[in-house]
Parts: C-alpha cells; sequence; structure tokens
C-alpha cells in the first residue's frame, strides 16, 4: 500500500516573544541544512549490477513466472511508475555477477510496497523457479535497514529474475543490485540523510514551539501537530517500523503507515484552514478546506472496509487538490499587513508547486528515469514543514509586530492618561490653595462690611486684604502664562535701579527698604519679566520679614570669569513663620507652615526660578546671621 | 439679653482673626484672639473661657485637634469650628471631635454672633451634675474634689489650669515658669513652692495619690482627672 507524506500547513513559531527574530539566523541555517538533506538524499546511484529491466502489466493479476517468462517484456527505466492501480506489475531484471563472484543485495524501494514477489532460477532443477516474498506486510529479519530485497547468490555471469509487484499503494518500484560494500555504503548515506530530516524537523518543532508558549498561537500548535504525524509518517514510510513491529503481526506496520499518511494530510489541511482564517481569507475556500477535513475522516471509513488502495489514492488527490485551492485561496486573504500577506502568499504557491511536482509519480502522472522520483514524495513532507515553517515565520513577526505596537498604543495610551491624572492632581492643588487662600480673606472682608462700626485699622487690614487677594490672582494669571509657555523673553536695554524704583512706587512700604545701588546698572534682559522677578523678591521680603525691620537691598556690578553680570540681592529678617525650607522654598503652592498669616498664593518663588530660567539668569538663596537672602546674577 | 462670654477666637489669617475679634467683642463679649493653639495655651493662664471659635487649619496643632482636647480639660466649654473645608467628611470629624457648631467660611458676623450666643445660653442653662475625680473652678479659684473643696491662689489657678489644658497634660519646666511670668526672674526651683502647695491641697480634697508628678529633667505631669468647670 502506498502512502505519502502530505501537504499539510504548518506553522513555525520563531523565537521567543521578546525578539522573535532572533531566531531568523537560526532559520536560515534550518534551511541551508534542508537544501543540504535534500541533496544529499538524492542517493548516489552507486555501483549498480543491474544491466537490463523489462516491465509487463498483468491487469487481471492471473499470470504465472511461467507466463510471463514467454511473454515479451517492454524495456523500461531504472524507475517504475504505476500509480494506483489493481494491475500487478512484472518487472524482468538481469543482473551481472559482482567481480568478485560473491553475493550482492537485491534492493528494492519504496519500502511501503506491500508484498514484492522475487522468481529466481532455480539451479537445481532447470526452467524451474525460486519463490521469496518481501513488503511491508511481511516479516523479513534479514532484509537491509532502509529498503526491502533480497541477499542473492549469483549463479552465473549474467542472472534473469523476475519481481512480482502486488501494492495497495502506488506502484512505485526501483530496484538495485549491489555489492555488500555498496549496499552498506548506500545504507549508511540512506540513514544520515534520514537523520539529518529528522533533526530538521525537530528544530522547526522546537521554534514552532517557542513560539506557541510565547504567543499561544493556535497556529502553531496545529503546526507542531503536523510536525508530528509528518514526522511520524516519515519514519513509517522509510521502513523503520518494521523493525520495531511484532513478528507475528507484520501487517501492522501497513496498517498505522496508512494512518499516518492520511493523518499528515489532515493537519495540513487544519493548518492552512487555520492560516486562511487568520488572514480573513474567502469563506468559501474556508468551506472547502472543511470539506477535506471531512473527506479525510471518509477515507478512514473506507480503510475500516477495506477499500484501504482507494482510501489512499483520494488522500493522494486531496493533496494535489489542496496545493491548487491553498494557491487559489492565497490572494483573497484580506486581513494583516501587505507586505506579510505578499510573502505569505508566494511562499502557499512556492509549496504548491513544489507538492504537484513531487505528488506526481505517486499518482502515475509523472515518469522519469530520474531516481530522486522515488525519494521525492518521502521528502515532500518534510520540504512542506519547512514552506510552513517560512509561513508560520512571517505570521509570528506579523503578531508580534501587531503585540508590540498594541503595546506601544497601550503605552501612549498609559503615558496619556497619566499626563492626564497629573493634570487633574495639578488642578486639584490649584483649586485647593485657591480655595483656602482666597476663601479667609473673603471671609474677613465680608465682615468688615458687616460691622458698622469696624474701628480704622480693622477697615485697613481689609484693604490689605483686598491687596493681597489681588496679587494671589496676579500670581495665577503669571503662572498661566508661564504654563502655556507665552512669557517669550524680549532683549532690551533697561536698568535694574529704575525697574526697581518702578516697583517700590506701587509698593506698601517702601521706606522698609534699604537701597544700595552702584553705578552701571544696564543689562540687556527682557523688561516684563525681571520686572515680575524683582516685584516677587520684593514682595516676598516684605511679607515674610520681621514686622517693621528693615530689607537690605543691594544692586552692583561683579565681573566674574571675564563676565559682567549686575548682582541684585535682597535680604531680610525673618518673621514669626521663621525661615523658610530651602528645600521646598521653590516648591509650586509652597508656603510655610506658619506663613498663612497672610493671604498668599505660593507662586510667587516658583515665579520666580521660572522666570529667571527663562531669562538665564542665576538665581540663588542663602541663609547669612539668621537672615534669608536671595540673589540674582542678570547678565550684563 | 445675651451673656457675655470669655471667647478665645483661634485663627492664624490675621486679618481674619482681628475681624472675627472685632465682631465678638462689638456684641459685648470679651474675646482674646490668638494665632495658634500653642498661643492659646500661653494666652489663658487662669482665665476661665466659655466658648472657642476655632479654625481647622492652623500651624502646629490644627484645630480639630485642638478642640478634642479643649473639651477634654473643659467639658463645658463651647467649641466653634470655621473653616473653607465644607466635605461632609470634614464636618463629622469635626463633631465627633467635640465640635458643638461646625461654620464654613465666609462666615457672617449675624450667624457667629448668633451662634455664640445661643451657644452660651445653652451652657448657661446646663446643669452641673457632680463629677468624678477633682474640678477646677476658675472664676472661685477653688479646687473641689471627693472629699470637699479648697480655695486656689492665683499662682495655684495658673499652674493647674496650664497643666489641665496642655497636650497630655505635661509640661516642661520653662513652660509653667512662663504661665506664671517667672520665666526671666526666677529658677525652677521656685516652682517647688506652688506645686508642693498644689499637692497638700488635692490631699485635703482627697486625693490618694500624687496629682503632679515631677518628670526628670523634663517638667510636671497631672496625676489625676481634673476638668475646668
Amino acid at each position: 500500500m502506498n502512502r505519502f507524506p502530505a501537504g499539510g500547513a504548518g506553522i513555525l513559531q520563531s523565537g521567543t516573544f521578546s525578539d522573535p527574530l532572533a531566531f531568523y539566523p537560526y532559520f536560515k541555517t534550518l534551511l541551508v541544512g534542508l537544501l543540504l538533506g535534500v541533496l544529499l538524499g538524492a542517493p548516489a546511484s552507486a555501483r549498480d549490477l543491474v544491466t537490463s529491466r523489462a516491465v509487463l502489466v498483468d491487469r487481471d493479476g492471473d499470470l504465472d513466472i511461467q507466463a510471463v517468462a514467454g511473454s515479451e517484456l517492454k524495456d523500461t527505466g531504472s524507475i517504475l511508475v504505476g500509480g494506483y492501480t489493481d494491475a500487478v506489475y512484472w518487472l524482468r531484471v538481469t543482473v551481472r555477477a559482482p567481480q568478485d563472484g560473491g553475493a550482492f543485495e537485491l534492493r528494492i524501494r519504496p519500502t511501503f510496497l506491500d508484498e514484492v514477489a522475487l522468481y529466481e532460477p532455480d539451479p537445481a532443477r532447470p526452467g524451474a523457479w525460486l519463490r521469496r516474498v518481501t513488503g511491508d506486510r511481511y516479516v523479513n529479519p534479514d532484509r537491509p535497514a532502509t529498503t526491502l530485497g533480497f541477499l542473492m547468490a549469483p549463479v552465473r555471469e549474467e542472472t534473469t529474475y523476475f519481481l512480482r509487484l502486488k501494492t495497495t499503494s502506488s506502484s512505485l518500484l526501483v530496484v538495485q543490485a549491489l555489492g555488500p560494500a555498496d549496499a552498506r555504503a548506500d545504507d549508511l548515506l540512506r540513514e544520515l540523510t534520514h537523520a539529518l530530516y529528522l533533526g530538521v524537523m525537530l528544530s522547526m518543532a522546537v521554534l514552532a514551539l517557542l513560539g506557541f508558549i510565547n504567543l499561544r498561537s493556535r497556529l502553531a500548535a496545529v503546526y507542531l501537530l503536523y510536525l508530528a504525524t509528518q514526522t511520524a509518517s516519515f519514519v513509517a514510510l522509510n521502513g523503520y517500523l518494521a523493525h520495531f513491529l511484532p513478528a507475528a503481526h507484520p501487517h501492522w506496520g501497513d496498517t498505522v503507515t496508512s494512518i499516518l499518511v492520511m493523518g499528515s494530510v489532515a493537519t495540513g489541511v487544519l493548518f492552512y484552514r487555520h492560516l486562511f482564517r487568520d488572514y480573513a481569507a474567502s469563506t468559501l475556500g474556508l468551506r472547502v478546506l472543511d470539506a477535506f477535513l471531512l473527506v479525510s475522516i471518509a477515507e478512514l471509513c473506507l480503510m475500516v472496509m477495506g477499500q484501504t488502495r482507494l482510501a489512499l489514492q483520494i488522500n493522494g488527490t486531496v493533496v494535489l487538490l489542496l496545493s491548487a485551492l491553498a494557491a487559489v485561496i492565497a490572494p483573497t486573504m484580506r486581513s494583516g499587513p501587505e507586505r506579510e500577506r505578499r510573502i505569505i502568499r508566494g511562499l502557499v504557491w512556492l509549496q504548491a508547486g513544489a507538492l504537484v511536482i513531487m505528488m506526481m509519480p505517486l499518482l502515475g502522472l509523472l515518469a522519469s528515469r530520474v531516481e530522486w522520483i522515488v525519494d521525492a514524495p518521502l521528502s515532500q513532507g518534510t520540504v512542506a514543514a519547512a514552506v510552513m515553517c517560512a509561513i508560520l515565520h512571517q505570521r509570528t513577526r506579523g503578531l508580534v509586530e501587531a503585540r508590540r505596537h498594541a503595546e506601544m498604543e497601550m503605552k501612549m495610551t498609559h503615558t496619556l492618561l497619566e499626563a492626564e491624572r497629573k493634570r487633574a492632581a495639578e488642578q486639584a492643588r490649584f483649586m485647593d490653595m485657591l480655595t483656602h487662600e482666597l476663601k479667609t480673606p473673603i471671609a474677613a472682608v465680608k465682615m468688615v462690611f458687616q460691622l458698622p462700626d469696624a474701628s480704622e485699622s480693622t477697615r485697613r487690614y481689609a484693604l490689605t486684604t483686598l491687596e493681597d487677594m489681588d496679587a494671589v490672582v496676579e500670581r495665577c494669571r503669571q503662572l498661566d502664562l508661564l504654563q502655556q509657555g507665552r512669557f517669550t523673553p524680549l532683549r532690551e536695554p533697561c536698568r535694574v535701579d529704575d525697574l526697581l524704583a518702578e516697583i517700590l512706587v506701587s509698593c506698601p512700604a517702601p521706606n522698609r527698604l534699604r537701597l544700595a545701588t552702584g553705578a552701571r546698572c544696564d543689562v540687556e534682559s527682557d523688561r516684563h519679566l525681571l520686572k515680575i522677578i524683582l516685584g516677587n523678591l520684593v514682595d516676598n521680603a516684605l511679607k515674610y520679614s520681621a514686622p517693621g525691620s528693615e530689607i537690605d537691598c543691594r544692586i552692583e556690578r561683579h565681573e566674574e570669569d571675564g563676565q559682567a553680570h549686575i548682582r541684585f540681592s535682597i535680604e531680610n529678617q525673618p518673621g514669626p513663620a521663621g525661615l523658610p525650607d530651602p528645600d521646598q522654598l521653590f516648591v509650586k503652592y509652597y508656603r510655610s507652615p506658619h506663613a498663612h498669616k497672610y493671604t498668599g498664593s505660593g507662586l510667587g518663588l516658583y515665579l520666580v526660578r521660572h522666570l529667571t530660567e527663562l531669562l538665564d539668569v542665576r538665581l540663588s538663596y542663602d541663609q547669612v546671621h539668621q537672615r534669608a537672602r536671595f540673589t540674582l546674577w542678570i547678565p550684563a | 439679653m445675651d451673656p457675655c462670654l470669655n471667647i478665645a477666637v483661634v485663627e492664624d489669617h490675621e486679618a481674619l482673626r482681628v475681624v472675627t475679634v472685632e465682631a465678638l467683642q462689638s456684641r459685648g463679649h470679651r474675646v482674646i484672639g490668638v494665632e495658634s493653639a500653642e498661643c492659646l495655651q500661653e494666652a489663658l493662664g487662669n482665665q476661665s473661657l466659655d466658648l472657642v471659635v476655632v479654625d481647622v487649619n492652623l500651624p502646629g496643632e490644627d484645630g480639630v485637634s485642638l478642640a478634642r482636647r479643649l473639651k477634654q480639660s473643659h467639658p463645658d466649654l463651647g467649641v466653634i469650628v470655621v473653616s473653607v473645608r465644607n466635605r461632609l467628611d470634614d464636618k463629622l470629624g469635626a463633631y465627633e471631635c467635640g465640635a458643638d457648631l461646625y461654620l464654613t467660611k465666609p462666615v457672617s458676623v449675624e450667624e457667629l454672633c448668633a451662634a455664640a450666643a445661643a451657644l452660651g445660653k445653652r451652657l448657661q442653662r446646663a446643669s452641673h451634675p457632680p463629677r468624678r475625680g477633682f474640678n477646677l473652678d476658675l472664676q472661685r479659684m477653688r479646687l473641689r474634689g471627693p472629699a470637699g473643696e479648697t480655695p486656689l491662689t492665683a499662682q495655684d489657678a495658673t499652674v493647674l489650669a496650664a497643666l489641665v489644658r496642655a497636650p497630655g497634660h505635661r509640661l516642661e519646666t520653662w513652660q509653667l515658669l512662663e504661665q506664671l511670668g517667672w520665666l526671666d526672674t526666677s529658677g525652677k526651683m521656685a516652682l517647688e513652692v506652688p506645686v508642693s502647695r498644689l499637692r497638700r491641697k488635692f490631699t485635703l480634697v482627697g486625693a490618694n495619690t500624687n496629682p503632679l508628678i515631677a518628670i526628670r529633667k523634663h517638667g510636671y505631669q497631672l496625676g489625676c482627672d481634673v476638668v475646668i468647670d
């Protein structure tokens, strides 16, 4: 019976999620290994002792050896390609004896043939034939490791043998006669090639497993299933299963191999079903793939009913149809990046072409004298797996890219959310400040108006409170301008002492300032912003100094490292609130716990700090002999 | 006729404090204004107090904590809490700590004075059931206990009232000296005179344990329950 690997679908997940493409070089190595395997897998034709081959098709299967020996056979090439048929094939081979006259092996491939009978001349009875049988339904304890066959002893210089082939599988046959040394070399090369195939399959399984673990992709899971059935059927198709079956039930190998072959086709269909669904391909195409899955179930039913040959023939046809259908469905993929879809489409077409070429001999559609045809169906599963591996790789890249994109969007959303939270918290702090700092003075002013006989000092308090409230509102306006970036420094010539004089005009207690001004107070700076800075510093000193105490203010020119500065310093003795905390002094809304005696916003020094940064003015605060001193270095 | 009350206004905003004091004074009350709980301690001395108007946000000890402490030492004291905070949680918190009224800023003069008058009337009508422990009557300058009552000197009353009102009923030596106005003139040994006298008087009115416990290198702590009438 004939089975062969199915062109299924597969998935290869490459790499880990964190960097799936890190496996890319590994993936390339894997493909190179696969190609080498294919090259090595085309077995060297070695030194074949067969000198001629001829074939006879016994359509009814009722001819015996005597009839065939008396018939005229048609010369044929090294490979018999009969396809799925109920006919019996007779092959006549003429073999020359090895030069040393010793034994040789008559090697028959593929190994999944049901029954191959050998007829050899009986040296004791001229004209009579001896019959021996091999196949995957027979126990062959002395068969070669990787082929069917017989150990032969040459009778004369050239001997003619007849082989009768009857199988439920595709009637595909290659016969070689090799001396012992060549046979061992052939076995070794074939086993090495198979080991390489299995290694490649295992590597792809590892990659897929990693992808499955990292991305939980169903496509990767189906691909792993495909690899499992494909590898199992590969082992069975190459005759290894026969070595492990009980001698009493040699036919089990035939049944298991058939099931595995059909299973590998079904999992291949399943792979394409998931792939095309992920990329939103044509619904009709997906329904046809569903139908193929139902066909696989029907094939199993046919096997149970004893119609194994028909089931396998349908299975082979499904592979061909699947190749064609996948090539048609691939262009209908609608979702996913265009580049990714284009690559996957190309891979699907590549696989379809390879499958058609490789499946043709099994269906009897292609005859060739090239021996690779025998190995092609066996290795096509690996080729299919590799192509599917590439498809899976693309899919994984797409998924990883999508996830990266989603993660990036999530990060951006988080960032925006965090910014919004900060903005809301800032707004809440601002409102809290405004509520507390304005409601208290409003209460005071309101009570004054409700006291008809309020004293003069109380009325003055009310007036001062209103001025403080006005200052709070002005600070809030300045803060808003600063936060909106609407303070654009404009350099112009101005004098620091003139600015201070303007400030003192509207100052409530100008006589408390002890001013020391040097010559040449000219600076190039923004007049308006500089005035805000100086005004806030003066206001701060007046408000938080000891009541009635003097405030020292100095303006002097200072040269340092060839750079001229106007140094402005303002120094005061602290009031009841004490010296401020230097670490919090310039923090927005900060007010010393004991500074709430007067209305304030906690914004004055915050504005000073930011405006000095805008103007490239250096600002410092220090405590000198228990006095608070602010200093500005304004570039002259 | 509204009763004349002894009122303390505890408000850190100077203008509001001055105006509130003037508003309450205009209705015939005796009013002092202080900016913090600490200042209240210093300002009261042995004066009796009927009502306190306290802001919540104060430097140092906050207004709610002050209200709780004052209610413990002056169970008959009226407490009006004034704040910009108008959330229910804030109000409930203040009431749980002993506030009789919670007013939200800005408060009108009429409302504040009406609240003070209403609270004063209620406090005057309230009966004073005999309390366990000891009572300090600052108006009559007497100490009452389970075994009777005894007169106090002004110094005794000042020391005892300061300890009753202090956080944890504990004061440092310099704080007691300051209350007596002796900070610049006398050393801590001078305190022994009023303290010893107070201990004797506590014994006379029924104290079994040391009512004024000396804390080494610190000051004194009240060792029994005393409330101010």
